[in-house]
């Protein structure tokens, strides 16, 4: 990561709370895209590629290597694009959108395909390894109430599974894959027995599911909801009674208030991501603020200040070593919160192990 | 039996308050009955604070007083003021006394214009502005200062102009308290050049006492060492407090704002014609060498010093009589007769702007939480849920209606059309 410049004199700041000059390295992409940022992905087998996939109906694949950013490729869809994903070999790159279309895109030849369809609009994809046989298949998750299997090279699903509502978010880990629905229905499906739903429960947050993140070891997923909270939850139901519990965040202290009163502005918590390597995670919200978290230890390892602007997506790179956070409008008020100056930004954040790595008990 | 209150300034007017506790000391040993400790209790936010403190006894018994003992006494003084000045050696003294006396006996405030105050120092400076027995006379020159800062506090160009009517009329021209005070001021106002050369001019005079005199300047001296000030040795006050002193109106000379015959001429036709909207009427002095008399620089001028009240004349109402045995009718209260005036349009958004963009929710037990979230747009009603990105993709006309529910009104559709002209 030597093009990350390394000059900032706050390197290993012990305080959870991060200043701008903490993030004064990071890489800042400036309009990679027309529209609000929908997802990024990073390649599975490199550092610094990852994928954009954008409101204005475009993924984009960018490169920072050598610490500035190139655009390597993009296609396109007839609609608003909602989510992107790597393949596991880091050939290929699955999208999904408003179009209803799921397209793989092939890197190195540059060549884009309809693999599949829905009813309606694709919220998630991502690439699961199911069945005992461990084959790679791509699932795509929609508002039509139902999620597909593609072997992505017949136009015809594998496998439909019908859920509970329209589909909000999904996420899978190893052999968990756990879907977040409308009406606060999460559905988790064991992709040992992937045409089946395992088991469905309720959100335990009181509003409408966000986002939903699996933890690396498979055994349990984060939910993020619209009123600044987050919950960690355990498929195991003896786990979940022990370690499950929900926390409040991205909310900040309402400034125009009188000082009696006590209310605070609460944000949707729009992404949740997992460090692959540390299991600790990042949440970012509509307040424009991503945290750093520690669930095993239920603390907050570093935390940073607003942007201004919301960030809707965040992730991590393979190792973690990078963490890209989209700032773009992200619509939680609706178009009356829209500008027509809201600016989209993708800014690369190298971490650094006081902010990621989970700290032992002294 | 002191009640003081905090104050860390130098006292300049120090003798005038110990006098007056001294005074009431003496009562005190006269009278040995217990101090009304309630009265203070229920007035003490209203008692003004010295800073050498107030005696408590003393305290108590102008509190108790009538306005009638009051006025009695104030005769009384008043009355002494004619009589027995003219005989008296020490005039100055039967001043002091009664300025000690107003200030015990209002202790609520020094400056309203209720005690009079105001209206007995200026008659006592006035007074013995020429007379050469008090010229460095110590006690004549702190009712200057106490004057200065009392009813000046805030105004520093004015009390500057004080100070340069003292310099010129050689009031305590040999007390180094004054050349003292001056300096301070002209630190105060940055005007290091200035209060340099007063402390020179204190050395030159020989004012007493010389060391303290000798003193001020050392410290001055160090001060602007050690705040790297640089310093015009060879400025010269005269020329400054004769120049600088002139009115500046807006950063102009006065004479270059108002020629003198143009000035009155169209000051009549204004007032004909602003009297009918019965605005506020704006003072203008009807003579523009009237006006000169508040500034101290010219020579034949310099012996005329302006009081307060004239100098800040144009904040008053004149009085009107009233005429006797007339009925003036019901006055009416504030009904102006309406003016069609053109209001300004007061721009409405037509988006819908009004609606909250947000969502208070409270729960018992817990602080009142504002979800930022339209939850209008996420739950339009009682059954439904929609995320933001669908009620984007709605708004965006590529939310394709799924056949089988039909949840969506289409008339809904349309009201989010808006969005798709602001951003594309």
């Amino acid at each position: 990561m030597a093009f990350f410049s390394t000059s900032n004199s706050n390197q290993g700041t012990s305080s959870t709370a991060a200043t701008e000059a903490d993030l004064a390295n990071d890489i800042v992409l400036n309009n990679p895209a027309e529209d609000s940022i929908s997802d990024i992905a990073f390649s599975p087998q490199q550092d610094f590629i990852f994928s954009v996939s954008s409101w204005d109906g475009k993924v984009r694949i960018w490169d920072v290597q050598g610490g500035v950013a190139q655009g390597r490729s993009q296609y396109e869809h007839a609609g608003p694009v909602l989510s992107t994903r790597w393949s596991n070999d880091g050939s290929k790159v699955a999208s999904g959108g408003c179009d209803n279309i799921v397209k793989l895109f092939d890197v190195a030849s540059g060549q884009s395909q309809q693999i599949g369809m829905h009813d309606a609009p694709v919220k998630a994809v991502r690439f699961v390894n199911c069945g005992p046989s461990n084959t790679e298949c791509l699932v795509t998750g929609s508002w039509d109430k139902s999620i597909k299997y593609w072997d992505m090279r017949q136009p015809q699903a594998i496998s439909t599974v019908i859920m509970p509502d329209r589909v909000y978010t999904m996420d899978s880990k190893q052999q968990l894959l756990v879907v977040g629905t409308a009406e606060r229905h999460i559905a988790i499906i064991n992709l040992n027995n992937p045409g089946s739903i395992f088991k469905t429960t309720l959100s335990p947050l009181k509003w409408q599911t966000r986002v939903v993140s699996c933890y690396n070891e498979g055994d349990g997923y984060a939910i993020g909801s619209i009123e600044g909270r987050c919950a960690i939850r355990y498929v195991d139901d003896e786990m979940q009674k022990k370690s499950g519990f929900s926390f409040k965040c991205h909310r900040q202290n309402n400034p125009n208030r009188t000082a009696g009163s006590q209310q605070s502005l609460v944000y949707p918590v729009n992404s949740i991501a997992f460090h692959p390597i540390y299991g600790t995670f990042a949440t970012a919200g509509g307040d424009g603020c991503f945290h750093f978290w520690d669930k095993n230890h239920r603390h907050r390892l570093k935390a940073f200040p607003s942007l201004r602007s919301s960030i809707p997506v965040v992730n991590f790179n393979r190792n973690g070593s990078v963490f890209a956070y989209a700032l773009s409008y992200d619509w939680h008020e609706g178009h009356m919160g829209n500008r027509p100056d809201y600016a989209n930004v993708i800014r690369l954040h190298p971490t650094r192990d006081d902010e990621v790595k989970e700290k032992k008990k002294r | 039996m002191k009640i003081s209150r905090g104050y860390n300034k130098r006292g300049r007017n120090q003798w005038l308050q110990s006098r007056i506790y001294n005074m009431y000391d003496n009562k005190s040993k006269r009278s040995l009955t217990p101090i009304d400790f309630e009265s203070i209790e229920n007035e003490k936010e209203n008692v003004l604070p010295l800073r050498a403190g107030r005696s408590a006894r003393g305290l108590t018994e102008a509190l108790q007083q009538s306005a009638t003992t009051k006025c009695q006494i104030r005769a009384n003084f008043e009355r002494r003021l004619i009589d027995d000045l003219g005989n008296m050696a020490d005039p100055l003294e039967l001043y002091l006394e009664y300025i000690d006396w107003i200030s015990l006996a209002y202790p609520q405030s020094g400056t309203t214009k209720k005690n009079g105050l105001l209206d007995i120092v200026e008659r006592c400076l006035i007074h013995f502005k020429d007379n050469e027995q008090y010229k460095n006379d110590a006690r004549y020159l702190k009712i200057w200062l106490w004057y200065n800062e009392l009813f000046f506090a805030n105004e520093r160009r004015e009390q500057r102009d004080i100070f340069i009517f003292l310099l010129r009329m050689s009031i305590g021209f040999k007390l180094t308290k004054f050349y003292q005070a001056f300096s301070d001021l002209l630190v105060d106002m940055k005007r290091y050049d200035e209060a340099y050369q007063v402390l020179k001019r204190g050395i030159e005079n020989q004012a007493t006492p010389v060391n303290e005199m000798l003193d001020s300047l050392q410290n001055f001296e160090d001060q602007i060492l050690e705040k790297r000030i640089n310093i015009d040795d060879n400025f010269s006050i005269e020329e400054q407090f004769s120049e600088a002193t002139a009115p500046l109106i807006l950063g102009r000379q006065r004479s270059e704002i108002i020629t003198p015959d143009q000035q009155p001429t169209e000051n009549d036709n204004d007032t004909s014609e602003s009297s009918k909207n019965e605005k506020m009427s704006i003072f203008m002095d009807s003579q523009s060498q009237g006006s000169s008399k508040l500034y101290f620089y010219n020579d034949e001028e310099s012996q005329f010093m302006d009081l307060k009240s004239n100098k800040t004349k144009e904040n008053k109402i004149a009085p009107v009589a009233l005429e006797a045995n007339t009925n003036i009718g019901i006055l009416s209260q504030g009904i102006r007769p309406s003016i069609p005036v053109e209001k300004a349009i007061v721009f409405k958004d037509e988006i819908g702007r009004a609606d909250p963009v947000y969502e208070i929710v409270e729960e018992l037990g817990r602080k009142p939480e504002r979800i930022e979230c339209n939850f209008k747009l996420i739950y339009p009603n009682k059954i439904e849920e929609y995320s933001i990105e669908e009620i984007l993709a709605r708004s965006r006309g590529i939310y394709h209606k799924m056949e089988t529910s039909g949840r969506i009104p289409s008339e809904d559709v349309e009201d989010f059309h808006p969005a798709k002209r602001i951003k594309t």
